[in-house]
């Protein structure tokens, strides 16, 4: 349903131009959440506001396709970019606290958006409002729909911006760390409720995390973003139970449940590498602890485990 | 058991909203000093036929120059006319002018600035570099420039006046702007779906109104002087129409021996706009915290 190409995306800056994205593939099925999992700076949120055209305008496509169904997003107009963006495609974000405006009624937000989206009259808009409010599990939509966004916690909020975005029904909502501003036990009760749309709805879902457990707990498939770069991508069993990439694997020991609680945890050391001077050959050769002297000269081949599961690094021949 | 906890929190929270605008209020006397002079000012314009007998235009040349008395609080003028009765219609024109000119011009004005803001690019550029040719001129010449070039008249003064005050609420509009065009609602709208119009006018301009109802208020009574000094330099109402300003013009060649002609209708200029600052003032200490003085 979505398929990302080969997408290589360009900031120009005051000190050049740096590639934020290099050759990033991955595609989305019906009714499917795919993890994209990464630290900060990895691009991972780039890729998620490039399918939406949403980018900054020093921000270059250098190719690639961004394909939705047989459209490729990248293609068509400004115009008609809008007739995705949250009739086709929703989008949830970081921070609930300021997704919503202030000085309107959360009410009135949702409605203006179903009138705008689906051309609805005014009372019809509002039984589908208060029924999107109950998918979200509000038990008293009428009396949230009159609060404003300051009235409501941060969990609340989300809830709101979900139903935001999924109130005219999308077929893919992109989520971009939906809750990463929340207190655990919100996050299960969010990623419960996207798991149940998921299935109410048949929506897909991209979700932008850099929360290993989150990817576990609910997504099909994972890609793990390094630097602009996909390293690895494949179902979420087979890549947490087999992880390849050095970098993966690094990831996962530094997660607290591996190691009992004596032991320290396992770190990645060093720090992300800057966009401004590219490495040659392998993006995560600085900080990976079974580099090899090839791996600064060349880039490594793409390697396919299984039919889906692939990752980028000389391993195998080591 | 849920709904009892939120109808006594809504409840808290409504009467602390109250009583921290009125406490702010109370707390700077000289907020409802402005207050109680526009109030009154307002008061007297709207009863103005039933508090005095007299007709403003009506001429009764045998009570020509009649010092302030029980009878003529401010005395009467070179044709006998009460100048109290005049003053207090005279309220009517000047406040009348003074708030459609701030309307329109913070209107127009909010609207350019928000999409200049918005937009950015070219358009912007354009925009803003006219809008800084007008401020250019002092404001006061190119009102006069304006009004004699349309004619001269009262309705003509307000539109230039209008036009002159356009580029402050532009400029204002365009900062607010680009600050919130910043916030994520205006980038989530846009995934919502939201078209650009609807985005800026029911996202960025209410979020950005807290600075215009405060440059709005202070423009009052910069308005009112204004039409005031074009009245008097004969460009806007013309006699005998009762205008503070052309009261004063004509007054002002009696200014020695008749002291209450242009003297009163001063006094409601000074106290008019003088108000309107004051309120303006108070209402910027209680809606922008920020800037403490």
């Amino acid at each position: 349903m979505l398929n990302v190409e080969e997408l290589t995306i360009s900031f120009d800056t005051f000190e050049g131009k740096l590639n934020v994205l290099e050759n990033v593939s991955f595609s989305i099925n019906e009714g499917e959440i795919l993890s994209i999992v990464g630290e900060s700076g990895s691009g991972k949120s780039v890729s998620a506001y490039s399918i939406l055209r949403l980018l900054d305008k020093n921000s270059k496509v250098e190719s690639g396709k961004i394909k939705f169904y047989d459209e490729d997003l990248l293609k068509i107009t400004s115009k008609e970019i809008r007739k995705y963006r949250g009739k086709k495609i929703g989008m949830v974000f970081q921070e609930p606290m300021t997704a919503l405006n202030p000085t309107m009624k959360v009410g009135k937000q949702l409605l203006n958006v179903i009138m705008q989206n689906m051309d609805l009259p005014k009372k019809e808009a509002y039984t589908i409002m208060l029924n999107t409010l109950k998918d979200v599990h509000f038990d008293n939509p009428e009396s949230i729909a009159q609060k404003y966004p300051h009235e409501l916690s941060g969990g609340m909020r989300q809830r709101i911006v979900i139903s935001l975005a999924m109130s005219s029904k999308p077929k893919l909502l992109i989520a971009d760390e939906p809750t990463t501003a929340l207190d655990v036990t919100i996050q299960a009760e969010i990623l419960n409720l996207m798991k149940e749309l998921v299935n109410k709805h048949n929506t897909s879902i991209l979700l932008i995390t850099h929360d290993i457990s989150v990817v576990r707990s609910v997504s099909d498939k994972v890609c793990v973003m390094y630097g602009g770069k996909i390293l690895e991508r494949g179902y979420t069993d087979e890549v947490l139970k087999n992880p390849k990439h050095p970098y993966t694997k690094a990831l996962l020991n530094a997660l607290p449940d591996q190691v009992d609680e004596n032991t320290r945890l396992q770190e990645i050391e060093g720090e992300v590498p800057d966009l401004r001077h590219r490495p040659e050959g392998c993006i995560f050769y600085s900080r990976c602890l079974n580099k090899k002297n090839r791996c600064s000269k060349e880039t490594p081949p793409e390697i396919r485990i299984s039919k889906d599961h692939i990752f980028y690094c000389f391993e195998e021949e080591m | 058991m849920e709904s009892k906890i939120e109808s006594n929190y809504s409840l808290n929270k409504k009467n602390k909203k109250k009583s921290i605008i009125l406490y702010k209020i109370k707390k700077n006397p000289m907020t409802i000093l402005g207050i109680s002079i526009i109030g009154i000012i307002i008061l007297l314009a709207i009863l103005a036929p039933y508090i005095t007998s007299y007709d403003p235009t009506k001429i009764s040349i045998l009570e020509r120059f009649k010092p302030p008395s029980s009878k003529h609080w401010f005395g009467t003028d070179e044709v006998g006319r009460d100048i109290f009765t005049r003053v207090i219609f005279g309220a009517r024109i000047s406040l009348t002018a003074g708030i459609s000119i701030v309307v329109i011009s913070s209107a127009i004005g909010a609207l350019i600035g928000a999409i200049c803001g918005y937009f950015g690019g070219n358009t912007d550029q354009i925009i803003m570099r006219i809008m800084d040719m007008i401020l250019a001129f002092p404001t006061l010449i190119l009102a006069m420039v304006l009004t004699a070039t349309l004619g001269s008249s009262l309705v003509n003064a307000m539109l230039a006046i209008a036009i002159v005050k356009i580029p402050v609420y532009v400029r204002l509009l365009r900062g607010e702007a680009l600050i919130v065009k910043n916030n994520l609602y205006v980038k989530a709208a846009k995934t919502f779906g939201l078209s650009d119009s609807y985005i800026i006018l029911r996202h960025i301009i209410p979020n950005t109104i807290t600075p215009i109802i405060i440059q709005l208020t202070l423009d009052l009574g910069d308005t009112i002087l204004l039409v005031a000094t074009l009245g008097f330099l004969g460009l806007g109402a013309k006699p005998p129409a009762p205008e503070w300003g052309t009261m004063i013009s004509t007054g002002f060649k009696y200014m020695l021996s008749q002291w209450w002609y242009p003297t009163f209708p001063g006094l409601a200029v000074f106290l008019a706009s003088a108000g309107f600052n004051l309120i303006g003032d108070g209402l910027r200490d209680v809606l922008d915290p920020k800037s403490v003085r």
